[in-house]
């Protein structure tokens, strides 16, 4: 009854079933009735970690180790004990960020690094196909084994079959095709394959019952009970030692192998899809935490019966212990039994290679082909509204790629290795990815770099000592590869790196991979910074809990796409919001609308593209005043204020800053004009000191040459040329003594000699001084107007009798010609002294007044009037008042005559001159 | 410690006592070649051990969470303090 036919029918309508269930799945799952969203089927999916390797190769390990197979499902019981804190926070951050395969996980969590996803695809692809391989060899070498029946004979070593009559490779084509059909008939946006999840569950339920069936027919219809086949195994030479811990390999191995199954049942990348992508409900977890060790115990408790069974009945040896679960019903012509083990084998491969297939093809799709042809802008790919072809073609062109390789590596291979062994390499490629992910979920300073680092540098050293090892002992590499190390170095022997002999190759790999994995890890992560969207998604994916908890991401309000993107585009740019945006629509497979309520990952998705400009809290009240949403946390409204109240400070100090600099500037710029115009000034200067020196000097130089070419000229003529001559050289030292002054004024470099006096002895010296003018000229007259109690001023005397024998002199210069009077007063007002010089000559006219007070500068034009003083009497008149501390000015109209007065403050002490009348009055 | 805390902390005791039911330094204590009815006593230890420890795990995540007595409860509202999770703070 067991032909060819009849297995391949049999097996057929298996599969056909499990499309009836995926179909089934899939079609409740579009109706909102979901049959896998209950923690039962959940455990059921995760139980797609019992593959052909548990379902053929527990035994065939058990029945070369004992208790070896073990620690490959203590490793998982550990594991799901502590999955309240690792395996839940995993789910809530994927659920979160609606994270879709292991490398998307590492990508996001290091700052959304598209090399950083490649990588981890690349490691898993090439990691998981041994594992594939296993399943494809397992297959069809149960296969073989059962078309043999009712002989049991072993398949033939592969190699030695041509290809197209190689049962393996028929295996490799038919799962392939079945895998496209089951994971990739069609895209699901969601990237939730209800319809998969379900057919994994029913493939988990028909190994278990498979396996315990044969279990409990070798067990006891075959033998008598445990006790039975153990008793009679310790009467067998050889095989006691499989009894204790010997047998099974060391401790060391235990160790490591526990270990490495703990990282493994996470981080495989099928078990990542089953129990963390395909989730539906995190609550599902806190059943399947003990469910799921159960089911793993319930599919190993045969397992040692089985492989002493198999060694009892088969002693001879010639049937590979691998195959015991089949060969056992076989010699004792169970058919049915067999037929069911090896659906019940089939349906642990199916399994492994349908999920694995899937989560590799998202992966490869999601994270290694569009991200590379989305950057080759001549595709145009970001234009195309429509990219869900291409995505399938690459996904199913990755299931037949990784099937090939799996078949090839078969090939390859070999029979070299137990399946158990294949296994193995694979679950040391996986555990790579535990230090990112264990860092990352744990630890913020966990950096891109270091995730690179320890990813590649794990995978480099586990491809060495494990996977070209593999190739070498097939022949494939030279034997003394392994035996002697590359080019005969000892040092790099693949298998004793530095010397490091005498443990297990897996657990050397083990060792190796993960120091310098962990170390680079953390060494990377300790000496590079992060950047900003790496920073923000470490805190996102390490206080997921605290942020969950405020229910941060459940947007209830209402707002349109439109409106988001405009939010968007304020803080981030037009240009870069279109692009944030089409990369969105593309992830999510469908076009946004601008008038179209934003949807919930269309809120959360800005707030994380905001969170990277302005800060987590401040996005999400930027979102709410948009979504119109209500925020009730007062944590979240104080982390707001404070972000807030920082950058009102940062930018109130901004603020103070450009203020500074504007009035410094101001500053700068005032006296960068004083300096033109005092360059201007001495300009001016320079030129009239010139002109006005060159007067006097053209009228000596004429007379004296007048003389000097007249010897006989009259002698009242000479003494007029030679008075000429005296007068202008005497106006030439006046000038040159004025210049001399004001300079030295300017400079500050006049040396004052103040102390306080009486103005009006002062008044008199000057008087005395210039009498000598007034009876030079009969006609003007002088009327002083001097009182005895004047106030005593702080000056110095020689100056202030300057500036006064300058304004007498002037005003007996401009007076009357013909009937000149000038008056002087003195008197205190106001706290000041202050004295007149008044004529009453032609006066000047007031758009005048200021102008007598500057250099050179006299009333009228200096053109048509020959000038009469030095036009610098006025201007050191003016510096010195002003260096005692009080003003001049001028008061006058045309026609009028001109009054000039100063008044200068009275000396300290002197009150309002009282203290001085009184003097007066006694001196 | 609150109810969740508990719960918790039922889990971090189970892991350790898995680490050490199912890790060397105990187990060489059953690695000899003695049977009971048969069986090897290393084998029989394993999956006893393993079945305990699942069971205890089922108990951890199906009992219910602590809840504060109901006597405690009712003294803490009639002096106008709840101590609905006192150890929150910490």
């Amino acid at each position: 009854m067991l032909q060819g036919w009849f297995i391949i029918a049999a097996a057929f309508a298996y599969l056909c079933v499990l499309f009836a269930i995926a179909y089934w799945g899939d079609k409740r799952a579009a109706e909102k009735r979901s049959i896998i969203s209950n923690p039962y089927v959940y455990t059921l999916s995760i139980a797609v970690y019992c593959t052909s390797w548990t379902f053929y190769g527990s035994v065939g390990r058990a029945a070369s180790s004992g208790v070896g197979f073990l620690p490959i499902y203590l490793g998982p019981t550990l594991t799901f004990i502590l999955a309240w804190f690792v395996l839940a926070k995993i789910i809530r951050i994927s659920k979160v960020n609606r994270i879709t395969s292991i490398a998307d996980f590492i990508a996001s969590r290091y700052g959304k690094s598209s090399y950083l996803g490649g990588l981890v695809t690349i490691i898993a692809v090439i990691g998981i196909v041994p594992y594939i391989s296993l399943q494809l060899s397992a297959v069809s070498d149960s296969f073989t084994v059962l078309t043999q029946y009712p002989v049991i004979a072993m398949a033939e070593t592969v190699p030695s079959v041509p290809i197209f009559a190689d049962t393996a490779f028929y295996v490799s084509l038919f799962l392939g095709a079945f895998a496209i059909l089951f994971g990739a008939r069609h895209l699901d946006a969601s990237e939730h394959h209800e319809g998969m999840v379900a057919a994994i569950a029913f493939e988990s339920v028909v190994k278990l019952l498979a396996f315990l069936a044969i279990g409990v027919f070798v067990t006891y219809g075959v033998y008598d009970g445990f006790g039975d086949i153990f008793s009679r195994a310790q009467a067998t030479e050889g095989l006691a030692r499989l009894f204790t811990m010997e047998g099974a390999g060391g401790y060391g191995s235990w160790v490591s192998l526990t270990l490495l199954s703990m990282a493994a049942i996470i981080f495989l990348p099928r078990q990542f899809q089953m129990t963390v992508v395909e989730c539906t409900n995190e609550r599902h977890l806190k059943k399947a935490v003990w469910l799921f060790p159960l089911y793993l115990f319930l599919i190993n408790i045969f397992v040692l019966p089985i492989a002493f069974g198999g060694l009892l009945h088969f002693p001879q040896g010639g049937v590979n212990a691998d195959m015991f679960v089949l060969t056992l019903p076989m010699a004792e012509h169970q058919e049915m039994l067999a037929l069911f083990a090896f659906i019940g084998g089939l349906s642990a491969a199916t399994a492994m290679i349908i999920v694995a297939t899937v989560s590799l093809s998202t992966m490869v799709s999601n994270d290694l082909v569009m991200p590379v042809l989305l950057r080759f802008a001549w595709l145009h790919l970001s234009r195309r509204s429509d990219l869900t072809g291409l995505i399938l073609i690459i996904r199913r062109a990755t299931i037949a790629i990784i099937l090939l390789m799996g078949y090839l590596y078969v090939r390859l291979i070999g029979d070299s290795y137990a399946l158990v062994s294949i296994g193995l390499v694979s679950f040391i490629a996986a555990a790579q990815f535990a230090p990112a992910i264990i860092g990352g979920i744990f630890w913020k300073g966990a950096s891109r770099a270091g995730a690179i680092a320890g990813l590649g540098g794990g995978f480099l050293l586990w491809a060495y000592t494990l996977l070209a090892p593999s190739f070498a002992r097939s022949g494939r590499l030279p034997e003394s590869f392994l035996l002697d190390g590359p080019l005969g170095i000892g040092m790099l022997k693949p298998q004793a790196l530095f010397w490091l002999e005498g443990l297990d190759p897996t657990s050397h790999a083990l060792f190796w991979t993960m120091v310098v994995n962990i170390g680079l890890f953390l060494a990377f992560s300790l000496c590079t910074s992060q950047s900003i969207v790496e920073r923000s998604q470490a805190v996102q994916f390490v206080d997921v809990f605290k942020r969950t908890a405020t229910g941060r991401h459940t947007w209830q309000g209402r707002a349109t796409v439109g409106e988001i993107k405009q939010l968007l585009a304020r803080f981030i740019g037009r240009i870069r919001m279109e692009n944030t945006f089409s990369e969105l629509e593309k992830s999510l497979v469908r076009e946004l609308q601008d008038d179209s309520v934003a949807s919930v990952e269309v809120i959360a998705f800005a707030e994380r593209q905001l969170a990277g400009t302005i800060g987590a809290a401040s996005a999400r009240i930027m979102l709410a005043s948009v979504v119109r949403e209500e925020m009730h946390d007062m944590d979240e409204m104080l982390e707001i204020l404070d972000e807030a109240s920082q950058v009102i400070e940062y930018s109130r100090r901004l603020e103070e800053k450009s203020h500074q600099l504007q009035s410094v500037s101001d500053d700068l710029k005032a006296a960068n004009f004083q300096l033109k115009e005092l360059d201007k000034l001495k300009d001016e200067f320079i030129s009239t000191v010139s002109h006005e020196l060159r007067t006097p000097l053209t009228s000596i130089r004429s007379f004296s040459e007048i003389l000097h070419d007249n010897p006989d000229m009259p002698e009242d003529k000479k003494n007029e040329f030679v008075g000429i001559i005296v007068k202008e050289s005497e106006r030439l030292t006046r000038l040159l003594d004025n210049i001399l002054d004001i300079s030295k004024m300017e400079a500050g470099k006049l040396e004052w000699q103040l102390q306080v006096l009486d103005p009006k002895a002062v008044i008199e010296d000057a008087l005395a001084a210039t009498a000598g003018l007034f009876q030079k000229e009969d006609n003007i007259r002088l009327h002083t107007d001097l009182p005895d109690n004047l106030p005593a001023v702080h000056v110095d005397a020689d100056r202030l009798t300057q500036v006064l024998v300058n304004l007498i002199s002037n005003a007996v210069k401009f007076c009357d010609m013909n009937d000149g009077t000038v008056w002087i007063t003195a008197k205190a007002k106001d706290g000041a002294l202050c004295v007149s010089v008044r004529d009453n000559g032609i006066g000047i006219a007031p758009h005048d007044h200021e102008k007598v007070f500057k250099r050179f500068q006299q009333a009228g034009t200096l053109e048509t009037q020959k000038p009469r003083g030095t036009g610098l009497g006025l201007p050191i008149s003016v510096e010195i008042i002003v260096q005692f501390g009080g003003e001049i000015w001028v008061d006058s109209e045309i026609g009028e005559g001109a009054t000039f007065e100063f008044c200068i403050p009275i000396a300290a002490g002197d009150g309002d001159g009282l203290p001085f009348t009184k003097e007066g009055g006694t001196g | 410690m609150n109810g969740s805390e508990i719960v918790g902390g039922r889990f971090v005791a189970l892991f350790f006592l898995g680490i050490v039911l199912l890790t060397p330094p105990f187990l060489l204590i059953f690695d000899h070649s003695a049977e009971i009815s048969g069986i090897p006593v290393l084998y029989i230890y394993l999956f006893v051990a393993w079945a305990a420890l699942i069971a205890l795990l089922a108990l951890a995540t199906e009992l219910p969470k602590p809840q504060p007595r109901e006597g405690e409860r009712e003294a803490g509202e009639a002096l106008g303090y709840i101590p609905a999770r006192p150890e929150k703070a910490s």
